[in-house]
């Protein structure tokens, strides 16, 4: 017991009755909180800090994140919605929920005299069963764009503005589409994210390229090149009076001279080394254009010398630009001028600054088949733009979840319509008072189409039995529709879920509900599933 | 070419220092009309960028890191890059449904910063007029303003109980992009959270901090044409010890040639803690000593404790200061100013000594450890000293500073012909003219070689080189005096005139300068005649003179014994040092026995993180051990 005072001090060593009671009402809580987040019908929320600062979500990841969590149980049930954001990218809301209602169901029975043992035995039948119709119902997507697109669109709108959304949708299968290769597994960080804050332009957009949040630092070098060569280096082209070469070791004012000499003739033949090759690929023509973008500085007498032979140079690039530069344009990224060849270079069909205040911005466009994008987000204010930022890595996410997955779930409710039906035609075969953790799960299933009704301003229980009634009659999955509050076939209408989100959902829901109503082996078990 | 300096505040003390630095330097700018160019050369620490109103702005080059819930009053953004219309139109496509405002009490600002506030608007409107009539030269650029209205005496607060954060007390504004926080972890709550070196080991290797960092450093430096290097203040006692030294080994890796100036900084922890806490404490300071050592150019930790490794400590006593240990604000002002000082050795317009040179100077293969020192103010006396050369005189076998780091010198009246000093680099900052001139009235028996030197740097020289005979000494003298203006705190004692000059004698009286005094009182005085030449302007009108008188006699008849808010020391002249001794030895000596000692406890109390510590110590104690012989 040590190891849960050290936890948190001021844990209230409860007993076992008592201490259920407080991990449901904390559970509830949280619950209370977010609820009104779920799904596209969901509140926004605006957090403003005491000093001003703004934050606009309406995500529960970010949420969570915000608060600052207390109490020990709320915060273990927080932990574990976050993970599930951090493996999955999405479903924190629908966890938080799904947790608060699993406890409340089996408090029902337990209050009744149930032990809390007997409820998690149901809900370990449960969830099992519940897996089953997860398999059942999901379905193969062959990578098709068109449901790609469904599943970013059923994530963004969640988020932000369906117009906004709308925007966004197309240009978030579109970054995934470009990074993915074949038989490669998709690596999200090739696509970058990139922030413009602009008074009035709200936009945001694919480049087929990369964008850099700085430009070239001499005042004769082109804002603008077409058909350029880019070569990509991680190369110092500063003067730099080194430390291990100390003052005092010089024996004259001379010897002195001599060396700075030495190393800034050092630093020019590099220098001399780009030109060179700049001089090879591009001769006399005009029309081509040789872009420089280095890792390391390059000081003024350089960016001189680079300048009087038309090379725009920009320095100080960002480390994990170096390879998507190369992935972007092609070549090779130099740890060294002494083996540059045509090969090292990359293409770029347009290469051109864009100034914005005290920032500059240099797009790198038009390359061919670019293994990396940018994704170009403007707003007219840092919250906004941080907004959009959230929600659109949470689309990349959902997108590569499908692709990754090769399948979806019917969204809207569908899946836990179907699972509720289902576990209730499995209840009779499990032996006695299992039933009743069976029923709780079932039960606290529907708080997800529940909770997305009544956000819409629909009537939960009505809206449930349209559902169930609809679900009876024919084979096909049934979500709701937030307009009009009537039964869809959310596969029709676009609205489909990640399988794997789901699939987390039910195994840690059910981990952490069955733990803290085990109380007694709460605190050791929370502590187990923290460390993960 | 401005050879810029990049700074870094990593920790919730070290950002109080930082707070202090900016706006003694702020304090020093020289704005519009003044045809006298600051010797200072500002561009090294500031950059010049450009608001969304199309306003020159003047920003310190910095990144600070901090705990969420440290900034109080303060916008993660700061407010000098607002967005014209922030607030009005709320976004594009908002939300067709509900959105729920969940507002914080707004955090009330004190007196000192709603001043600051009214004068931005004021500027603002200024501006906004001046740049309708196309008349941009005569705005200074927009940091924090300084009192325009031709009032030399700026309003006085007494902050000392207002003080919560270090932004309470701010005036510079931050880049937009210099303020980065640790989300997970909350300043002021009991969870005691990131009080580990672990833990900001933890968050610098899987949270995002640490590329946060990595892109603020690097866009001040893709700024820079040419760069020497970095200032990283840290906390070097609980988890911010951890990420420096993640940090310093990313700045080592990605800029190899600059150098690295790290001032690990501990406050004074007057309370006695829990064992669990001390030990934490330890823990860190000795593994982030041990890895600054590795990745810096040079450490020089910062302090005014008396001792680093106990859990509670008393503050050093400096002769003219009267300031409360436990006030972090009091303690960091003290170090920032020593930091002022100490540091324009390599940041003048005119002199090319940069800070590789202090480097090359000081440090030598792995002997990277230094100490600073630091008279605040200067010790000198006008009615005991008729010049400087008198002032030095009586520091024939004691100095004239105080350490400011901790550790060296347990026992101060310790003899001192034991130790030997290697090197040093002295800065002396606004001693004014009219105390080096050649003394024709002193008693010509007390006449030295000192007293023949015709100006404070070849005085200084011949001082340095007569005591400290065997160390390599550099000297450097700025004619300007540190600022300590409206936020800085009152700690000066009533012996301290308000240009920092001290009076034995006078307790009331705040001008110490002679030809002030002469002027006030239409005495005569001795002094009046060698101070005439240095006078910048030897007919002072009328105007002036009452103007002066005025002042003094409002504040001669409240300030008698107990600082007092009316009297106010508004700059001080300062000797300061950075030397490295064998004195070192005994800081080396402690880090290496607590490095012992947390050691026997990580290997008896096996515990989860140990095992990284045990590995980490192993390595720092040998450090220490080798070091501690490098020293002797
Ligand atoms: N157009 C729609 N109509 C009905 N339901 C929808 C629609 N779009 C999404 N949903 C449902 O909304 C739910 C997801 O809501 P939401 O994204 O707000 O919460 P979450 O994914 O649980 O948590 P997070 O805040 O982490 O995203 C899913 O159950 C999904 O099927
Ligand atoms: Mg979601």
């Amino acid at each position: 017991m040590a190891a849960i005072k050290s936890l948190n001090p001021k844990a209230e060593v409860a007993r076992s009755t008592q201490a259920l009671a407080i991990n449901i009402s904390a559970a509830r809580g949280l619950q209370d909180i977010l609820r009104t987040n779920l799904g596209p019908k969901g509140t926004m929320k605006m957090l403003v800090s005491g000093a001003g600062d703004i934050k606009l979500t309406k995500d529960g990841n970010v949420l969570l994140h915000e608060m600052q969590i207390q109490h020990p149980t709320a915060s273990l049930i927080a932990k574990v919605a976050t993970a599930q954001d951090d493996i999955t990218g999405d479903g924190t809301t629908s966890n938080v929920l799904i947790i608060g209602e699993l406890l409340k169901q089996a408090d029902n029975y337990v209050q009744e005299g149930v032990h809390p043992r007997i409820i998690t035995e149901g809900f370990e039948l449960a969830k099992d069963k519940s897996l089953e119709v997860l398999d059942s119902i999901k379905f193969d997507i062959k990578v098709s764009r068109e449901r790609l697109i469904d599943v970013a669109r059923t994530s963004l709108v969640t988020k932000v503005h369906h117009k906004l959304a709308e925007q966004l949708t197309e240009v978030v299968v579109d970054a995934v589409l470009a990074v993915k290769r074949e038989e490669e597994p998709i690596n999200l960080h090739m696509v970058e994210i990139m922030e413009m804050q602009h008074k009035l332009d709200c936009d945001t957009s694919l480049i087929n390229g990369i964008v850099m949040d700085h430009g070239a630092r001499h005042p004769d070098m082109k804002k603008r090149v077409q058909d350029a060569y880019i070569l990509t280096c991680n190369v110092s082209m500063e003067y730099e009076k080194s430390e291990v070469n100390a003052g005092f070791f010089y024996k004259s004012a001379e010897e002195r001279e001599k060396l700075v000499e030495a190393e800034r003739r050092f630093t020019n033949d590099k220098v001399n080394k780009v030109i060179a090759l700049k001089n090879q690929m591009c001769g006399d023509d005009p029309s081509k254009g040789f872009v420089l973008i280095n890792q390391k500085g390059i000081d003024p007498l350089s960016l001189d010398m680079l300048a009087k032979n038309g090379i725009v140079a920009l320095r100080r690039a960002k480390r994990r630009n170096m390879e998507r530069l190369v992935l972007a344009c092609g070549g090779i990224a130099m740890n060294s001028v002494d083996e540059l060849s045509p090969e090292s270079l990359g293409k770029a069909g347009l290469v051109y600054e864009h100034v914005l205040g005290e920032s500059k911005f240099t797009f790198v466009e038009k390359c061919q088949d670019p293994r990396s994008v940018t994704i170009l987000i403007k707003g007219p204010n840092k919250h906004t733009i941080t907004q959009i930022k959230d929600a659109v890595r949470d689309g990349l996410r959902a997108v590569k979840n499908a692709i990754d997955d090769g399948c979806v779930v019917p969204g809207a409710g569908g899946f836990q319509i179907a699972a509720y039906d289902a576990l209730m035609r499995y209840k009779p075969s499990v032996k006695g008072r299992t039933q009743l953790g069976v029923q709780a799960f079932a039960d606290a299933l529907l708080v997800i189409p529940k909770v997305l009704a009544q956000n819409a301003g629909l009537d939960p229980q009505e809206t449930i039995v349209k559902l169930q009634q609809e679900f009876a009659s024919s084979d096909l999955p049934v979500g709701v529709d937030l307009q009009s509050g009537e039964p869809i076939n959310p596969v029709d209408a676009g609205i489909v879920d990640n399988y794997c989100v789901c699939k987390q959902l039910l195994n840690s829901c059910t981990v952490i509900a069955s733990n803290l109503l085990l109380v007694d082996e709460m605190m050791r078990a929370g502590m187990a599933t923290l460390k993960g | 070419m401005p050879n810029e300096i990049i700074t870094l505040q990593l920790g919730h003390y070290s950002n109080y220092v930082g707070a202090h630095w900016w706006n003694m330097q702020e304090s020093s700018f020289k704005y519009d009309g003044e045809t006298e160019i600051s010797e200072i050369n500002h561009d090294i620490l500031f950059r010049e960028g450009c608001n969304y109103r199309g306003e020159t702005t003047f920003t310190p080059r910095l990144v600070l890191v901090d705990l969420n819930g440290s900034l109080g009053t303060l916008p993660v953004q700061g407010t000098l890059y607002d967005s014209p219309n922030y607030g009005k139109e709320e976004g594009h496509f908002m939300w067709d449904e509900n959105v729920d405002m969940h507002q914080s009490t707004l955090v009330p600002r004190n007196q000192f910063l709603r001043d600051l506030h009214d004068e931005d608007e004021l500027y603002e409107q200024r501006y906004s007029t001046g740049a309708t009539n196309g008349n941009h030269d005569e705005l200074k650029p927009c940091t924090s303003k300084s009192i325009q209205n031709g009032d030399c005496s700026p309003r006085l607060y007494d902050l000392d109980k207002e003080i919560q954060t270090w932004s309470d007390f701010k005036k510079v504004h931050y880049h937009p992009r210099s303020t980065l926080l640790i989300k997970k972890h909350y300043q002021n709550t009991d969870g005691d959270s990131f009080n580990s070196w672990t833990a900001g080991m933890n968050e610098a290797k899987s949270g995002v901090i640490l590329g946060q960092v990595e892109e603020a450093v690097r866009s001040y430096a893709e700024e820079c044409d040419c760069m020497q290097g970095f200032h990283i203040l840290t906390d070097a006692y609980d988890g911010f010890g951890g990420l420096s030294s993640v940090v310093m080994e990313y700045i080592k890796d990605e800029f190899s040639g600059k150098s690295r100036a790290c001032f690990p900084t501990f406050p004074v922890f007057s309370e006695t803690c829990k064992a669990a806490k001390l030990r934490s404490r330890t823990m860190s300071s000795v593994l982030t000593m041990s890895s600054l050592l590795e990745t810096s150019s040079f450490v020089c930790p910062l302090s005014l404790s008396q001792a680093l490794f106990q859990g509670s400590a008393k503050g050093r006593s400096f002769p003219h200061l009267i300031y409360d240990a436990s006030s972090q604000y009091h303690t960091s002002a003290i170090i920032a100013a020593s930091l002022e000082a100490a540091t324009c050795a390599y940041r003048q317009r005119s002199n090319a000594f940069s800070l590789l040179n202090l480097v090359e100077n000081l440090t030598s293969g792995s002997r990277r450890l230094l100490e600073m020192q630091s008279a605040l103010p200067l010790p000198y006396d006008v009615d005991q000293y008729s010049g400087f050369a008198d002032m030095l005189c009586n520091y024939v076998d004691q100095n004239p500073w105080q350490p400011i780091t901790p550790g060296t010198s347990l026992n101060s009246c310790q003899s001192q012909t034991t130790e030997q000093i290697f090197s040093q680099v002295v800065s002396l900052n606004g001693l004014p003219k009219w105390a080096v001139q050649p003394q024709s009235t002193s008693n010509a028996s007390m006449q030295t070689e000192l007293h023949k030197c015709v100006d404070s740097n070849s005085m200084l020289k011949l001082y340095m080189d007569g005591r400290f005979q065997s160390s390599n000494n550099i000297v450097n003298v700025i004619s300007d005096p540190v600022m300590v203006t409206t936020s800085f705190p009152q700690i000066f004692s009533n012996k301290v005139g308000c240009d920092g000059m001290i009076s034995t004698n006078k307790v009331t009286m705040n001008y110490s300068d002679p030809y002030t005094e002469h002027l006030l009182n239409g005495t005569e005085s001795s002094k009046v005649s060698s101070r005439q030449d240095g006078a910048k302007n030897s007919s002072l009108d009328a105007e002036v003179i009452d103007s002066l008188s005025r002042k003094l006699r409002t504040s001669s008849c409240t300030a008698k014994r107990t600082p007092s808010i009316s009297k106010r020391t508004e700059s001080v002249p300062m000797l300061t040092n950075f030397s490295t001794s064998s004195r070192l030895c005994k800081l080396l000596g402690q880090c290496h026995k607590q490095g012992t000692v947390m050691m026997r406890w990580a290997s008896r109390y096996q515990h989860s993180e140990s095992g990284v510590e045990e590995e980490l110590l192993e390595e720092a104690i040998e450090k220490f051990k080798t070091l501690e012989q490098d020293y002797a």
